[in-house]
């Protein structure tokens, strides 16, 4: 049976070489080319994963699908635009080392030794899982807009009125949604297969609704103006960052060496 | 004033969680309120009064004890009431068997099982069936209800959910002693005072776990010295499937607890888990010592042995260099000694610890099969 | 002498009534500040950040004890406290924390929401319809998280649960205090034919348990499976279990474990989340569809 780890691991040396690509600026055709081969290998890896387990659910598939969700996104959105400006440029370099680091715990810490349970046979399983990994891709897509519109800041380029954490919000807003309805849809899973509305079986589901208590945080911040841009920003990126650091622990697996 | 409002909660609250937090320890120690409720993993006693006790079993299936000459209580279904002291028991598996025999009842109560009287290892119950006391009810594929119904017994204990509907037919209550979640160490230690109030034997419950703690207690100490850590691993490979103990199966714990690696400590769930193959041989390449479940009796009688029936299982380290222990047939019935087998297992992790130690309960696997003279095949 | 002593009085009467007057003052100042910070947004932040921490602190303590947590779903919330909560407090405190900050919460987010929406409601006309409809989703989701936790109480304290009822082919049980009987009337299991999952080949996917259920008015067969249960007069019927799992395997015997519950708070919890669903995408929906008309 092919392995899709080794897939993935390919995929994750793409995206390092898009970084380093990036870094250096060696300029956007290489970083994306090597981006778009680090997703074609990626989405292998996911491809086979799903496909050796449907009509059931891969088992901890999330850090596998984070990048190259993540990847798609970028492509679609800011890595797309021909503009050339501070703003982009710098987006242009963080996307790839946050594709990178995306798929790390996948790399080392991979968790795929489950086999797919039959329970999980069933549509609601497959949104909650597809819902779950665009809402981080949004939240991680919004945390490097305000980490872009920080630094703007900071070079006195942007002021409390440009709309530069409108951008981040944007991304919020569209992560809670399909977080909201990743949520909603595992609870219609639990009444389904368990006939509760909580599963206690698997501890992630604390994560999941922390994770959702702190974009309702975030969203209220923001939407009433309670603290200043600069704030909010950094609760932002600082969130971000450890709330979906720790929606990863439950994914990861004990360190395994990929060579 | 709003915000200073808001700090005053905020700490409030967080002194709410403080003192639930150490609240809970004055509850650990408080042992009235501790024995008004046990929990062994998924099996609790609850007691509700002193002549009315709650279970609930494997099954997730509640049952009430009663004194033998109490009238029926309300709200509850037939099948549901137990009579205690319980009498006459049908006990499916080994391990409940070794369980009765921890709690000293065995001969008194057990009068039927299912497995022939040749697959025994425990004096008593050889003794009983020799007797006739107690009876061969078949294999659990198929069990003879209407012997087990003429060994008119008080209480089935089983593994097997399929027999929850006749046995109810019987009017014999049974409880359900597997569990989907592997029994920890911890509740491998106390599931003899689960059985305890059927029988009203507490105090042995007691003296059972107390013995065991203490074993315990001496393998922490012992196996502290310890220089290295040995890694370890607990399963097999049969055919396409591969099966391991979790991390949080009393095997798993009690080798991490003995100053050694449990290389499956983050498999989590049932006994006897299954997981892929890639991640069996990955841990097999670091491992030192492994643990099958296969014996002597089923062809684990050497290494060779072992990796000619599955072949895969020849690229794991403890098999080319390491070390291979299979159980000896007598394990499965010797929960009774369990103070031992932990002990056991500690000195197969550390034998520089135990010195002259001899195996009572597992068997080290040789190389190659011994040459028996005369043997031509 | 007597007109000064009616003079005194007097003025006692009017410093009781001064009093009196001033403590209902400051007792209606007090009630309208407690009532605005149960409503203020910076209350909101804080409960929120709790429940953050909190649940995060659940992570580690529910993290393999699930055993402790499981059995909530059966025997209620109220034995479930007395048992498993309090005698494994160290790793249920969260638990109860959470329950507090959830009963805040609530608390909040009805004053709140109430407070503007009806200011809301009464500068209606102010508003394009959009723009009115932009500011009103975010209270409707807050109304929707309130019935949603309403749904979860209710469903943990008041639901009617018969865990562990095990049945054979052709046997049948009466679910308690009611005559409704549930008869295993057939097993037709499809296997995994696939070669992709190797080791799975020959197993269950989809175990089609036939179920006939009856009342003293109502008959009805039913397909149960996992994913798949049976409703009937107000009772859900979920497959917990079931065995065989393999084709030809070890054991001929078939049995399917049930779980019976009959939920009061699943109405509610569902019609929350569909209240919830609906005002979110009314925001986004608006939200998008404004910004590119502003952009025009």
């Amino acid at each position: 049976m092919i392995n899709p780890q080794q897939f993935f691991f390919i995929a994750a040396t793409a995206y390092a070489a898009s970084g380093a690509a990036a870094v250096t600026r060696r300029g956007r055709t290489v970083t994306i080319l090597f981006l778009l081969i680090g997703m074609a290998f990626n989405s292998i890896a996911v491809g086979l994963r799903y496909w050796h387990a449907w009509p059931m659910m891969p088992m901890h598939l999330g850090p596998l699908a984070l990048p190259l969700c993540l990847g798609i996104f970028s492509l679609t959105g800011g890595l797309r635009s021909k503009e050339k400006n501070n703003r982009t440029g710098l987006e242009l370099r963080l996307l790839p080392a946050l594709l990178l680091l995306s798929a790390l715990p996948a790399v080392f810490f991979p968790k795929d030794y489950y086999l797919p349970f039959l329970k999980s046979n069933t549509i609601f399983s497959h949104i909650f899982f597809l819902f779950s990994v665009l809402g981080k891709t949004c939240f991680l897509i919004g945390a490097l807009k305000a980490v872009v519109y920080l630094h703007s800041r900071k070079n006195g380029r942007a002021a409390d009125q440009e709309p530069g954490l409108d951008k981040t919000m944007h991304w919020v807003i569209w992560g809670f949604a399909f977080w909201t309805l990743s949520m909603f849809s595992g609870g219609i899973w639990s009444y389904l297969g368990w006939g509760t509305p909580v599963v206690w079986e698997d501890a992630a589901i604390t994560i999941t609704m922390a994770t959702w208590f702190y974009y309702i945080c975030l969203l209220h911040l923001h939407l009433t103006g309670t603290w200043n841009m600069r704030k909010r920003a950094l609760f932002t990126i600082i969130g971000t960052f450890a709330i979906l650091g720790l929606n990863c622990h439950p994914d990861m697996g004990p360190l395994r060496l990929p060579f | 004033m709003n915000y200073r409002i808001t700090m005053i909660f905020l700490n409030l609250a967080l002194l709410l969680m403080l003192t639930t937090i150490t609240g809970c320890n004055k509850e650990e120690t408080t042992e009235g309120k501790k024995r008004s409720f046990l929990q062994i993993g998924e099996f609790t006693v609850t007691r509700k009064g002193p002549d009315f006790t709650e279970v609930r079993d494997g099954a997730d299936r509640t049952l009430i004890l009663i004194p033998r000459d109490a009238e029926l209580p309300q709200g509850y279904t037939r099948h549901q009431i137990v009579r205690v002291p319980v009498k006459r028991v049908a006990a499916w598996s080994n391990f409940d068997v070794s369980a009765l025999r921890s709690l000293g009842v065995l001969e008194e109560v057990l009068v039927g099982v299912i497995q022939p009287e040749d697959k025994w290892h425990i004096d008593e119950v050889k003794r009983g069936m020799e007797a006739g006391k107690i009876v061969y009810l078949g294999n659990s594929n198929a069990i003879d209800f209407e012997k087990l119904k003429k060994q008119q017994p008080e209480l089935a204990l089983t593994w097997d959910r399929s027999v929850i509907p006749m046995l109810n037919e019987l009017e014999i209550p049974c409880i359900i002693t597997s569990a989907p979640v592997a029994m920890c160490l911890n509740a491998r230690m106390r599931y003899v005072q689960f059985l305890a109030p059927f029988f009203q034997r507490e105090n042995e419950a007691d003296a059972f776990f107390a013995r065991v703690s203490d074993a315990l207690k001496e393998i922490r100490e012992l196996t502290s010295y310890a220089l290295k850590e040995p890694k370890v691993m607990w399963g097999d490979i049969y055919e396409k499937r591969v099966l391991v103990e979790p991390g949080n199966a009393w095997v798993g714990e009690l080798v991490e607890l003995a100053q050694s690696d449990y290389l499956f400590e983050d498999v989590y769930g049932t006994s006897c888990i299954e997981i892929s193959t890639e991640r069996f041989l990955y841990s097999g390449e670091d491992a030192d010592i492994l643990f099958t479940y296969s014996s002597p009796s089923t062809g684990a009688t050497s290494k060779a042995a072992l990796a000619r029936m599955n072949p895969l299982l020849g690229r794991i380290r403890p098999l080319k260099t390491g070390r291979v222990y299979a159980p000896m047939a007598h394990y499965s019935q010797s929960g009774d000694k369990l103070d031992e087998i932990l002990i056991e297992i500690s000195a197969i992790l550390h034998p520089e610890l135990y010195p002259g130690y001899e195996l009572r309960y597992f068997i080290e696997l040789p190389d190659i099969d011994p040459v028996i003279p005369g043997d031509q095949s | 002498m007597s007109s000064g002593h009616g003079t005194a009085k007097a003025a006692v009467l009017i410093n009781a009534y001064t009093w009196i007057f001033d403590i209902r003052m400051m007792l209606q100042a007090l009630t309208k500040k407690i009532w605005q910070w149960l409503g203020s947004i910076k209350l909101t932040i804080v409960i929120l950040l709790l429940l953050v921490v909190d649940m995060v602190i659940g992570y580690w303590c529910l993290d393999r004890r699930t055993t402790i947590f499981q059995p909530l779903g059966d025997v209620g919330l109220f034995q479930w406290t007395s048992t498993y909560g309090l005698h494994n407090l160290l790793f249920t405190a969260w638990f109860f924390v959470l329950l507090g900050l959830l009963a805040m919460l609530t608390i909040n987010t009805f004053i709140c929401t109430t407070e503007k929406v009806i200011t809301l409601l009464s500068r209606k006309r102010s508003f394009h319809l959009g723009r009115f409809w932009l500011r009103l989703a975010p209270h409707i989701m807050h109304y929707a998280i309130i019935v949603v936790l309403a749904g979860y109480l209710s469903s943990y304290m008041l639901a009617d649960v018969h865990p562990g009822q095990t049945l054979v082919p052709g046997a049948s049980l009466t679910i308690p205090n009611t005559n409704i009987h549930i008869k295993f009337s057939s097993y037709e299991p499809h296997y995994y034919q696939g070669k992709r999952l190797d080791f799975f080949h020959d197993w269950v996917i989809d175990p089609g348990a036939g179920l006939t259920i009856s009342s003293s008015t109502v008959q009805r067969t039913a397909i149960l499976s996992y994913n798949k249960p049976v409703r009937y007069q107000g009772y859900t019927i979920i497959l917990k279990n079931f065995y065989p799992k393999k084709k030809g395997g070890m054991s001929p015997r078939v049995y399917i474990n049930l779980s019976i519950r009959k939920d009061p708070g699943v109405v509610f919890y569902f019609s929350g989340m569909l209240l919830f669903a609906a005002g979110l995408l009314i925001y986004v929906f608006l939200w998008v569809y404004l910004k590119t008309e502003g952009r025009r």
